[in-house]
């Protein structure tokens, strides 16, 4: 609702189609069931090797999201070939329907931005990641079972120079009503520049 | 000493559950203690149905996460075995929970239903992967008998799979309502070889594998030639990080009641790639029992 | 078309990866990854930065206006920048206008399968802060990366 207000009908749909159109023909696909079931499978190996402590779990899936973030930049930049974003209501644009169109064929929702334009949320309809899961119950307070995409999200931004805080806010594994993860610019980085040059 | 042996044997148990997961004995349903007032919203999970959805994701997210548990392995391993086992145990959680799920799809009758929930892509009868490719293996494994022209029971559903349209799919469409009998049981190491080289192989990478041979030097050897070796075609020249199929492999058979190990080793033959070669060696007693009960 | 030289720079003004071809009739008289052209790398990189920065002036801030080739008298320089901060740079002759499709296989079939899917190869070749700003020394020295870099850019060598 708000992105279609904040961005050009036209601009937002030639992402929708780009996204679309490498999903369909330029992507190598493979069956989303054992991409869920491995990722539970390392979700469920960290539980028992930090004996259920569910914040140094998130932190772990975290960084494990991050190195994975700096290199799928890369990949989705070549799929794409997408120049930097002029702002983060664009960034949000190509999140949604490139990105998690490429990657997971799912395209979230954008909502609830700040005042300023630079923090919004992204709501997940799907999440392969958290098909068949079941939360026990000592996690349901603590545990961010997808906490891996926050951290893709937060590698990947900042490898285009923008530095952000990803954070999820609620997820229905939670027995929550949805799944939202929320999205913040801190700051947009410099290039360097070569010494001698400044 | 003798002391010990006498435990009651629920003690142990209860303090075991009540830290980790779930109250089986409350059940699902019911919410912490603490926060019986708090609405309840029942997990979807338990109405979803299991009629395959045919969803895909990217290769390229795959092997990023594929790439990421590796690497967390190798970081928490002192040694190749133990990087090794500690990875095929994590494929092993896979494959044992694939018998029970594939077997009730493969229940499916094909041709009876519209929107058939067989799982099998259409181009699974892809002619590469089957004919073309054994008489190669053949020349590459003298001393094997190849398997693949055996007819069985577990193929006939495969080529024969409908397409289904994803948008008409009804998810409260119940997987159990559209069998009408359970496709029996694989006891013949043959048969649950046979479903394995076919129908699990293409649920997971899209076809089946490309070979399925008998070693002729030991009776309980047989092997699963795998020319795509999907997951780790990105890393190189180094079979440790295919144990993760391997684990797949054992954790299905030995559910089905075939307990075996399974290692892998690559089919470079002259320098050319030819993937990797998932080497099953059964358990005494699989063949045991097979002579009881089969043997002439 | 012939082409003479490709460097990648990344994002820390560092050249991660060279190779010369010098004499035409004679592959192996090239270099790869020498030290000796890490001068010329500092120039290539400060005219095409320099360039980069006028035009990016020129037309207000916007990014889309970037430096494609740059001619001289004698050949012709090919850019290649992503969004990620990476620059691809092919030193050719005349004959053939633009590389950009020469430069995007790369990055995408090369660059982004050998050395960003691999998971042995570093994804920053800058270490430290000291390895930043161009004092980098780290180079792509994955075999993979090097041979199909190799068989697919070999072949316009020379003609």
């Amino acid at each position: 609702m708000a992105t279609s207000e904040k961005l050009s009908a036209s601009q937002s749909r030639s992402l929708k189609i780009t996204g679309e159109e490498i999903w369909k023909n330029k992507t190598e696909k493979i069956n989303a069931e054992l991409f869920t079931m491995t990722y539970g499978a390392i979700v469920s190996q960290l539980c028992t090797d930090f004996q259920r402590d569910y914040n140094k779990v998130n932190d772990q899936l975290f960084s494990m999201g991050y190195n994975i973030g700096v290199r799928l930049i890369e990949d989705f930049l070549a799929r794409t070939a997408l120049p930097r974003c002029e702002d983060m209501i664009r960034t949000s644009e190509v999140i949604t329907k490139c990105a998690f169109k490429i990657f997971l064929n799912i395209t979230p929702q954008v909502t609830n931005w700040s005042p300023s334009n630079d923090a919004f949320s992204l709501i997940l309809l799907e999440n392969p990641l958290s098909e068949f899961v079941e939360l026990p119950m000592d996690a349901t307070k603590q545990l961010w079972y997808s906490n891996i995409l926050c951290g893709v999200l937060r590698g990947a931004l900042e490898m285009v120079q923008l530095d952000c805080d990803v954070h999820f806010v609620s997820d229905i594994l939670r027995n929550e009503p949805q799944t939202e993860i929320r999205i913040k610019l801190n700051k947009v980085l410099k290039d360097e520049i070569p010494i001698g040059e400044d | 000493m003798t002391d010990k042996l006498i435990l009651p044997s629920t003690s142990e148990e209860q303090s075991n559950v009540s830290t980790t997961g779930y109250e089986y004995s409350i059940g699902p349903k019911q919410s912490l203690p603490n926060e019986a007032n708090s609405p309840y919203i029942p997990s979807k999970l338990y109405s979803e149905s299991l009629v395959y959805k045919k969803q895909q994701v990217a290769l390229s997210s795959m092997a990023f996460l594929f790439k990421e548990m590796i690497s967390q392995i190798y970081n928490n391993s002192k040694s190749s075995s133990e990087f090794e086992s500690k990875l095929l145990n994590y494929g092993s959680s896979i494959g044992l929970r694939l018998l029970e799920l594939l077997n009730i799809r493969a229940s499916v009758p094909s041709n009876t239903y519209s929107r058939s929930s067989t799982f099998l892509s259409s181009n699974a009868s892809n002619p590469s992967s089957s004919n073309n490719v054994n008489s190669i293996s053949n020349t590459s494994n003298p001393n094997s008998t190849n398997l693949n022209d055996i007819s069985n029971a577990t193929n006939v559903g495969i080529n024969s799979s409908t397409n289904i349209n994803d948008k008409n799919y009804e998810s409260s469409e119940s997987l159990a309502s559209l069998v009408s009998h359970m496709r029996c049981r694989d006891l013949k190491i043959i048969d649950i070889l046979q479903f394995m080289h076919g129908t699990v192989w293409t649920y997971l990478f899209g076809s089946p594998s490309n070979d399925l041979v008998k070693s002729s030097e030991r009776e309980n050897e047989y092997m699963i030639v795998d020319h795509e070796h999907m997951l780790t075609q990105f890393i190189s020249n180094n079979n440790s990080c295919d144990y993760f199929v391997c684990g797949i492999i054992q954790g299905f058979l030995t559910k089905a009641d075939f307990p075996c190990t399974v290692t892998p080793h690559s089919n470079n033959e002259n320098g050319i790639d030819g993937g990797v070669i998932y080497l099953i060696k059964f358990d005494k007693q699989v063949l045991e029992r097979e002579n009881l009960r089969y043997g002439s | 078309m012939a082409i003479y030289s490709f460097w990648i720079f990344d994002k820390h003004c560092n050249c991660i990866f060279n190779r010369e071809w010098t004499l035409a009739a004679d592959t192996n008289s090239g270099t790869m990854n020498s030290k000796q052209n890490e001068e010329t790398a500092k120039l290539l990189y400060g005219m095409i930065y320099s360039l980069r920065s006028i035009t990016q002036k020129l037309s207000k801030g916007s990014n889309t206006n970037d430096v494609r080739s740059i001619s001289t008298g004698k050949y012709r320089v090919h850019t290649y920048c992503t969004a990620s901060g990476l620059w691809l740079v092919l030193l050719t002759d005349f004959k053939q206008q633009s590389y950009s499709q020469v430069l995007q296989y790369i990055y995408s079939h090369i660059y982004v399968k050998y050395v960003s899917h691999n998971l042995l190869s570093p994804q920053d070749f800058a270490d430290n802060e000291s390895e930043m700003r161009g004092q980098g020394i780290r180079k792509i020295t994955n075999k993979k990366f090097l041979q199909s870099l190799e068989a697919f850019l070999v072949p316009m060598i020379n003609n």
